[in-house]
């Protein structure tokens, strides 16, 4: 019996954003244009890092929903890392926003393993 | 012309008549006509036979006793001509010295006219002046001035010890305007039947009047230099008139200034210095005289039943008489209201019109009044309304009304009976009182504010407490009017019906903001520090917060298209009982039904319509309203 060697390469292309402040309208366009660059780049799977979003509005949640179409296309994903406000994190639940995304911890940000 | 005989003359025909004598005359005379002018000697018996030599030109006669050779004739011819010729030389010297004198005399006149028109600015005084000098240096009977505004009726002056009919006057300056060269009259035809002659020129004061000097009855005729003299006495009286005429405006002007002074203090005086307060109603009245003051008043007082009673009214007329009928009112009223029984206002106006009918009709004047008492215990309000106009009531919940007055004005019949309506109070129901100065103001282009744009405007405003009300409408309807001056007074009283426990305002701000992003944050950031400071959670703090910055953002996009030249203004209040937003654009209407707004399904992955349904599930209240090119977005978050 000889040894099968069956290599299986797989890149995954994460991008990890973690943002700060006011995500609303004024802030969202910077915001769309660096996801804009990176799935140009060949990024299908982003993580947007909440933690210190104070406040989002429906611009903001618009770019996060652009974000998650465009990377589902590929057959990425885009998880968050909830907000640690109560205001940022009530809005996320009122648009069904946790229905959407799938939330995972600052920790795991990094794969681990490594 | 023959002068006057002078000494000289004797003297010359006597030394002349002496060769006669010589010769052996007894006498000679020199005569014009049958007159002897002079003789030589000069009394004496002539009887005897004579020479006698005559000039037809000169119309004289030079007669010579006991000569009579013809050939003495030439001599005599001679000695006539010489004298003939003396005589007309003086004549002419005589006339050159009265022409020289009368030159100076007018001088004399004229300066002493300029004189004494100087030292006065009364316009019957310049006329009697203008009048009086042309009669001295013209030698006229008398004289008039006719005075014309446009379109007014004629004013006739006159100076004569004979004056003559002024409809008389009136027609020679009429006749005379309808050709100004032609200043001569003596025609029977165009001259007054009992005057001789009339000289008329112009008086010339300001384009807006017609005036004109007429002069009468010279003795002799009007000549030329009359018509320069009379010209230069009208032109130089006509000036000062006009310095006259400004001076009287200016007095009239400054007495006009100084009675509406008074006028608006006694308005303000008599008007309530404090608002006083009951439980569980929010009161605002304030009174905004127009520079010609207005007969507005008005009044709040409470009683010792816990009752409110409030009056509004409006004299007819301006000024002093406005304000002086205003004041009488407002005391009765006053002291009417304070026994008056618990429901029946009627009863103060019953009484004010008994008392004060007569008073109104005598200076033919009237007033609208409205009387009201709020009784917060039982939750009524009863009114009486005699003619005043616009009443509003705003019921927290339901559409604004304009409330017609039953009644008609008080002063207009001596017997009137008023009548009381009542009205049933709920919490945030607002009623409002005004005086037509609101409504009727108007803008350069002459539109008017309008019923119908005041009802909308408080409409939107009943969220506000009673004062926002009133400083908003004043505020919207300064506006509207531009550059037109107020012109008439603007006097409200507000009542917003509450519990007393929601009287308290933590914040009341509004700001304008440009229509970006970025300076829609401004607003957020006030609303946030205000609920904060006020102590409101912090979730309630966030939900609105959020609300206003969707707001905003929807009319960014939506009311401005991105247009970044283009203004908001927000206003934010808050009461214990609820927080009030309020946006005004003047872009495009929402076309946007609130009902049919509703958050986007997860699943759909929608990219957009999170903004109003955000609102619409975070806020109590959305309204929408959009009158005139303004758009108002309401939100209300009603406190726990």
């Amino acid at each position: 019996m000889s040894l099968e060697i069956n290599p299986t390469e797989q890149i995954i292309k994460i991008a990890a954003i973690s943002l700060k402040g006011r995500l609303d309208a004024f802030e969202a366009p910077a915001l769309r244009k660096t996801c804009d660059e990176y799935i140009a780049n060949g990024f299908d799977h982003f993580v947007f890092d909440l933690t210190d979003v104070a406040m989002i509005d429906s611009a903001g949640l618009a770019v996060l929903v652009s974000v998650l179409k465009r990377a589902r296309q590929k057959n990425g994903d885009v998880r968050l890392v909830w907000p640690r406000e109560e205001a940022a994190s009530r809005i996320l639940k009122l648009t069904k926003f946790d229905q959407v995304f799938v939330s995972i911890e600052k920790s795991e940000i990094v794969p681990k393993g490594f | 012309m023959i002068p006057e005989i002078s000494a000289k003359h004797r003297d010359a025909f006597k030394s002349l008549s002496a060769g006669w004598m010589r010769v052996g005359a007894t006498c000679v005379q020199l005569l014009r006509g049958d007159e002897v002018l002079i003789g030589c000697p000069t009394s004496s018996l002539c009887n005897e036979p004579s020479l006698l030599v005559s000039s037809f030109a000169s119309g004289l006669t030079l007669q010579i006793y006991g000569v009579t050779d013809p050939r003495w004739t030439p001599t005599a011819e001679s000695m006539l001509d010489i004298f003939a010729n003396l005589l007309t030389v003086d004549a002419d010297l005589d006339n050159l010295t009265a022409a020289l004198v009368e030159t100076q005399d007018r001088l004399v006149a004229l300066y002493e006219l300029t004189q004494a028109t100087r030292r006065t600015l009364d316009i019957n005084s310049l006329l009697d002046l203008l009048i009086k000098q042309s009669q001295h240096l013209m030698d006229v009977d008398g004289g008039f001035v006719v005075l014309k505004e446009k379109d007014g009726k004629p004013l006739v002056h006159q100076v004569s010890e004979r004056p003559i009919h002024p409809a008389h006057a009136e027609a020679a300056a009429t006749l005379y305007m309808r050709d100004p060269s032609r200043h001569i009259f003596k025609d029977s035809e165009t001259v007054p039947l009992e005057l001789r002659n009339v000289m008329m020129v112009t008086l010339p004061v300001r384009d807006e009047i017609s005036a004109a000097v007429g002069l009468f009855n010279k003795t002799g005729k009007f000549t030329t230099p009359d018509i320069k003299l009379a010209k230069a006495i009208a032109g130089h009286i006509g000036a000062q008139l006009e310095n006259a005429m400004l001076h009287k405006e200016a007095v009239e002007r400054a007495r006009l200034e100084t009675e509406m002074d008074i006028a608006r203090q006694v308005q303000t005086a008599i008007l309530p210095q404090s608002i006083p307060q009951v439980k569980g109603l929010d009161v605002f009245a304030e009174s905004n005289p127009a520079f010609e003051v207005g007969g507005d008043f008005f009044d709040v007082s409470t009683r010792q039943d816990d009752t409110l009673v409030f009056a509004l009214g409006d004299v007819t007329g301006k000024g002093m008489p406005a304000a002086l009928l205003m004041s009488m009112t407002h005391t009765i009223i006053k002291s009417a209201s304070r026994n008056m029984p618990f429901n029946h206002p009627h009863q103060v106006l019953n009484r004010l019109n008994h008392d004060m009918a007569s008073d109104f009709s005598n200076v033919g004047m009237f007033t609208t009044v409205m009387l009201g008492l709020v009784d917060c215990a039982n939750c009524k309000l009863h009114y009486s309304n005699a003619g005043q106009s616009p009443i509003y009531f705003i019921p927290a919940n339901g559409e604004p009304a304009l409330l017609e007055a039953q009644d008609i004005p008080v002063g207009i019949l001596d017997a009137v009976e008023y009548t009381t309506q009542s009205l049933s109070l709920s919490v945030g129901d607002v009623f409002v009182a005004a005086s037509d100065g609101f409504p009727e103001s108007r803008n350069p282009a002459g539109e008017m504010y309008g019923y119908e744009r005041m009802r909308t405007f408080l409409s939107a405003s009943r969220h506000l407490p009673a004062r926002e009300i009133a400083s908003a409408l004043l505020a919207d309807v300064n506006t509207f009017c531009g550059t037109h001056p107020q012109d008439d007074d603007r006097t409200i009283v507000i009542l917003k019906f509450e519990k007393q426990d929601e009287k308290r305002i933590m914040f009341n701000e509004s700001l304008i903001v440009r229509a970006t992003y970025e300076d829609i944050r401004q607003p957020c950031e006030r609303l946030r520090a205000n609920l904060d400071q006020a102590g409101i959670s912090e979730e309630v703090a966030s939900l609105c917060e959020l609300s206003l910055q969707e707001l905003l953002a929807n009319l960014v996009d939506h009311a401005y298209e991105g247009d970044p030249n283009r203004q908001i203004t927000v206003r934010m209040a808050g009461s214990q009982k609820q927080i009030f937003l309020q946006t005004e654009d003047t872009g495009v209407p929402a076309n946007l039904k609130m009902d049919e707004v509703h958050m986007p399904e997860p699943e759909d992955l929608a990219e957009g319509g999170y903004g109003m349904a955000i609102i619409r599930s975070l806020m109590d209240e959305v309204r929408y309203d959009s009158t005139q090119g303004k758009n108002i977005w309401t939100l209300v978050k009603n406190l726990k």
